[in-house]
């Protein structure tokens, strides 16, 4: 089983840099693991997917809830999907479907969005705020322990 | 008075909102860009190392992230006093169109195009890559998705990552091309040229052939009579990576001509109280407000500017190309807005065009890759991103520690363009308090066109639509909300 993981947005707006933060520990820690920092999550994640069986999308997300909370959500399709609105060109779930429709028997049967709530993306800074950095660890225990356990 | 906000923008890079204030007979009194844009940036380079800089810009968005890259190591090399070699000039250059080549498909086949590849009134739900494809295509996304990956394989190979190069340095370049690494690129950049042709082909047939769109295209709520700006080599032909800045007025003659380093003799800038950006404007004419013609500075730049103030291209089919689009849109300069979208297809053949030259150039695998630096100072980078041109302008310390940064960013340069093109679709296309959904998007339309790019923000889940249209009385009290997907 592949897996690919990706990271998404802004390293220099403190909390909207968690995707990239953990990528880039994940391939510190981890060099077996395939890591891809997609800054803008645009189009060229359709590419980069293309093969694998799985892949993790890491994101930072607002909603209004307590910064440092953790979403995970099945992007796999099938049922409606929840709108994911993006800033980056087109949005996730545009692009997924692009790649499901011109690439159906490329794409990773398995997509999963792992979001973290920002409390800060308005600050110029490459440091999350604290209780964003705790999700971080969270964050790369739950891929971690995922991918070993399929590698299991 | 009625308030009409579009926020976010839909289709663009970054978050804008706009509104639209109507008078009590319904007709449009004012409308007004803003851009939630965060300011900072300079402040957060300070105290760095010079040498970061070309890693930490392109980090500001991540949209343009190349145009930031060489932006920076060019004012870096004015700041260490350096010349590039040749041979760096080269690469440099050919990782360049590599970026315009992934930028201009994306602007065409999702943002822009689909105002005209599926309507500009084809509902909101359908007026997106997916209703392009209907009309063009599963094949044709594929080769979208191909060479937006390509444009993306260069930059890679030369920058060594394609959306965060590491490989400009003052005085050059990191790292050489071998022969298997240009083959590459070569094969690449051929496919590439067959599909801006194919691309101008698609153009052609679903716009130009529309006598309904050329209509459009030139219609007065989408005129707007501003000078013009983008760089040009000794023969004024565009030129994406380096040149003098030359200006031109209404009626296409030269009117400013000037290197990167005298920028501030030049152009000024204006901050209003409520907008987060700065205006720029042309100091020899000076600010006149959100207004263009002679008397008012406010100039364009990205595509359409650079088309207009140069005297055209130096690939044989891109000039073909350029020399098609005067002739057709009533010649020099076009100041239709609409235009930017062939402008920008015809920067897209030249581009490939571009990148076919370097490519099989025999020197461009040679090995005279950096020269030896000077001591440090202060310096200005110039260089056209995707969506005008670029500004980096740094001193730096004895130690080579940057004591201060100032960027003015293309957006920033079209700003008033933007605003003054939103305002006069706006007042053009809405009358007598009839908002639709069409008509909106048409109002949209004089603002995407400009490919604006606005930083990039954080996203929500779950949430509405990525456009909301709220429509407020006189004393702002909400009457309506409009949400669109």
């Amino acid at each position: 089983m592949r897996t690919l993981v990706i990271g998404v947005g802004n390293l220099l707006r403190t909390d909207d840099g968690v995707g990239i933060h953990i990528i880039n520990r994940l391939g510190k820690l981890h060099p077996g693991i395939d890591t891809l920092d997609a800054a803008m999550g645009s189009i060229e994640i359709i590419e980069a997917m293309r093969g694998y069986d799985r892949a993790i999308i890491v994101d930072a997300i607002e909603t209004g809830a307590e910064p440092g909370t953790i979403y995970r959500v099945n992007l796999t399709g099938g049922e409606e999907p929840p709108v994911v609105t993006h800033s980056h060109g087109t949005d996730l779930i545009t692009t997924l479907q692009l790649g499901r429709q011109l690439f159906p028997d490329d794409m990773p049967p398995e997509i999963t969005l792992i979001a973290v709530e920002a409390g800060d993306t308005t600050t110029i800074s490459d440091e999350p705020t604290p209780k964003v950095q705790n999700a971080i660890k969270k964050v790369l225990k739950m891929i971690v322990d995922d991918i070993a356990e399929e590698r299991r | 008075m009625k308030t009409i906000t579009i926020d976010p923008i839909t289709r663009l890079e970054g978050h804008g909102k706009i509104t639209i204030f109507l008078n009590d007979a319904g007709n449009v009194e004012n409308a007004y860009l803003q851009i939630p844009e965060l300011r900072g940036f300079e402040k957060f380079c300070e105290g760095r190392r010079a040498e970061d800089m070309p890693i930490i810009t392109p980090r500001i968005c991540g949209v343009c992230p190349v145009a930031h890259h060489y932006a920076a190591t060019k004012a870096l090399d004015a700041c260490f006093g350096v010349e590039p070699t040749e041979t760096a000039k080269k690469l440099r250059e050919l990782m360049y169109v590599g970026y315009y080549i992934y930028d201009h498909t994306l602007h065409f086949y999702f943002l822009g195009g689909p105002d005209f590849v599926v309507g500009p009134d084809a509902p909101a739900s359908e007026r997106n890559i997916f209703g392009v494809l209907k009309r063009v295509g599963l094949d044709v996304g594929r080769e979208v998705i191909k060479h937006r990956a390509y444009g993306q394989r260069i930059t890679e190979i030369i920058g060594g990552k394609a959306t965060h190069p590491t490989c400009g340095v003052p005085g050059g370049i990191s790292k050489g091309l071998n022969e298997e690494e240009r083959q590459k690129i070569e094969e690449m950049a051929r496919s590439s040229v067959e599909f801006a042709k194919f691309t101008l082909g698609v153009f052609n047939d679903i716009v130009l052939k529309n006598k309904q769109y050329v209509d459009m295209i030139l219609s007065d709520p989408y005129r707007l009579d501003a000078y013009n700006m983008g760089l040009v080599d000794a023969d004024n032909r565009v030129n994406f990576y380096d040149g003098d800045v030359r200006v031109t007025d209404q009626r296409g003659k030269e009117f400013d001509r000037f290197r990167g380093g005298e920028y501030l003799d030049h152009i000024a800038e204006r901050v209003e109280p409520w907008t987060y950006s700065k205006f720029t404007y042309l100091k020899k004419v000076g600010w006149k407000g959100l207004t263009a013609g002679p008397e008012s500075g406010v100039y364009r730049v990205g595509p359409l500017g650079r088309l207009n103030a140069s005297e055209g291209m130096t690939t044989p089919l891109a000039n073909a190309e350029y020399k098609r689009m005067y002739e057709t849109l009533g010649g020099k300069p076009v100041q239709s807005t609409l235009a930017f979208h062939w402008a920008r297809l015809v920067e897209l053949l030249y581009a490939a065009e571009r990148a076919v030259e370097l490519s099989t150039d025999p020197s461009i695998t040679k090995t005279d890759l950096r020269n030896p630096i000077g001591k440090p100072g202060e310096g200005v980078g110039v260089i056209e991103a995707a969506r005008g041109t670029l500004f980096h302008h740094y001193k730096l310390d004895e130690d080579a520690m940057v004591k201060s940064a100032n960027l003015i960013v293309a957006t920033t340069n079209n700003y008033a363009d933007i605003c003054c093109s939103v305002r006069d679709a706006a007042k053009g296309l809405i009358k007598g308090g009839e908002v639709s959904d069409g008509l909106l998007n048409k109002v949209e339309m004089a603002f995407r066109a400009y490919d604006p790019c606005f930083g990039c923000s954080t996203h929500s889940l779950p949430g509405e639509g990525p456009l909301n249209v709220e429509i407020y009385d006189r004393n702002h009290t909400l009457l309506k909300r409009l949400a669109r997907d």
